[in-house]
């Protein structure tokens, strides 16, 4: 019944592997449940069958992994993986996996041209920006923003990294921006090729719960 | 962890995998592995859920208040892991897997009147109560 030990012990570090494409919180709540359900998997199936297995829990993986980071509110998601997840539990397997990929490919390229190109979420990491924007905020930088006012929060490329600042001024002559942070006591000039762009939504800070 | 009294009625209808584990933790609390070796069964094999299926349900579960973690060890085996997570139906969840039942029972009631069902395959499944 039991494979040797060594197909055994791959196929446990490689779903252990998998478990990484689940989000941190989920993963630190059921990873090792989970991991123990598929050594249960595993001991009870043959080693001819191993591979349906694979095919099952693989696409398994993938599925749920992409439920779990998609909030709630994306009911078009939930609607499209829900059709996948019937599949699933009735074991259509193939069938399942196939479709998955073919999904996995049209989002990866819609989303990554939109995300390098378009739009783009940030966390704040510190409170510069506080109060209007405190730490552990996500923001979306609309990176097409070609005007900009004073006020304006402004995401931009400096040598330590992306940073989030508000805009104090706007030279339009030299396309540069003076803006401020910590409350107006750090304040630089950047020019527009620094800039990565405005920001245009910002979600409630999140801070980190849990163990 | 006490919730406040809610109407079993407002989270229907039960979506497919939760109903089957809230069925599976109907008659016994279970561990994960467990969950889906009775979901398997009950369903000739028919109905398989992955782990990521599982606990992606199992954590909506949990949220809803429908089953919690138990401190019991019923089906505790001699080679059991200890450090296994038993999960067990809250009075919440009984009251809305059975008033999900009902909902069901009604649909196969209208089915059977309208001779969508025979008679003969549901005899031979054991009926329903």
């Amino acid at each position: 019944m039991s494979h040797p030990t060594p197909t055994r012990a791959i196929s446990v570090r490689v779903f252990q592997t998998l478990l990484l494409l689940y989000p941190a919180e989920f993963r630190r709540r059921f990873a090792a449940e989970m991991i123990q359900v598929f050594e249960d998997m595993l001991q009870r199936t043959p080693s001819k069958r191993l591979y349906r297995l694979w095919l099952r829990v693989l696409s398994d993986i993938l599925l749920t992994a992409f439920q779990q980071h998609t909030s709630p509110g994306i009911q078009f998601a939930e609607c499209l993986t829900g059709q996948l997840q019937d599949r699933v539990i009735n074991g259509d397997h193939r069938r399942t996996f196939k479709q998955l990929l073919a999904c996995a490919m049209i989002g990866l390229s819609l989303a990554v041209p939109l995300r390098l190109a378009v739009a783009a979420p940030y966390r704040t990491s510190d409170n510069s920006l506080a109060p209007e924007i405190p730490k552990g905020t996500y923001v979306l930088v609309y990176k097409l923003a070609r005007d900009f006012q004073p006020g304006d929060f402004v995401v931009y490329r400096a040598p330590e990294g992306d940073v989030a600042a508000k805009i104090a001024g706007v030279d339009r002559a030299a396309e540069s921006l003076h803006v401020t942070r910590l409350n107006g006591s750090a304040d630089e000039v950047i020019s527009s090729d620094q800039l990565i762009g405005r920001i245009l939504l910002r979600g409630n800070p999140t801070p980190h719960v849990g163990q | 962890m006490n919730k406040p009294q809610r109407d079993p009625r407002s989270i229907l209808p039960l979506n497919h995998s939760d109903f089957h584990i809230m069925l599976a933790l109907a008659d016994a609390d279970r561990h994960g592995y467990g969950i889906m070796q009775e979901i398997a069964a009950r369903s000739n094999d028919t109905v398989q859920l992955g782990p990521g299926t599982l606990y992606g349900a199992i954590k909506r579960l949990l949220l809803s208040g429908l089953i919690e973690e138990s401190e019991e060890r019923p089906l505790a085996e001699l080679d059991d892991d200890r450090r296994r997570c038993y999960y067990r139906l809250t009075e919440f969840g009984r009251s809305a897997a059975s008033v999900e039942a009902e909902r069901l029972a009604e649909l196969i009631q209208v089915a059977q009147a309208k001779k969508l069902l025979s008679n003969r395959r549901f005899a031979a499944d054991g009926g329903i109560v």
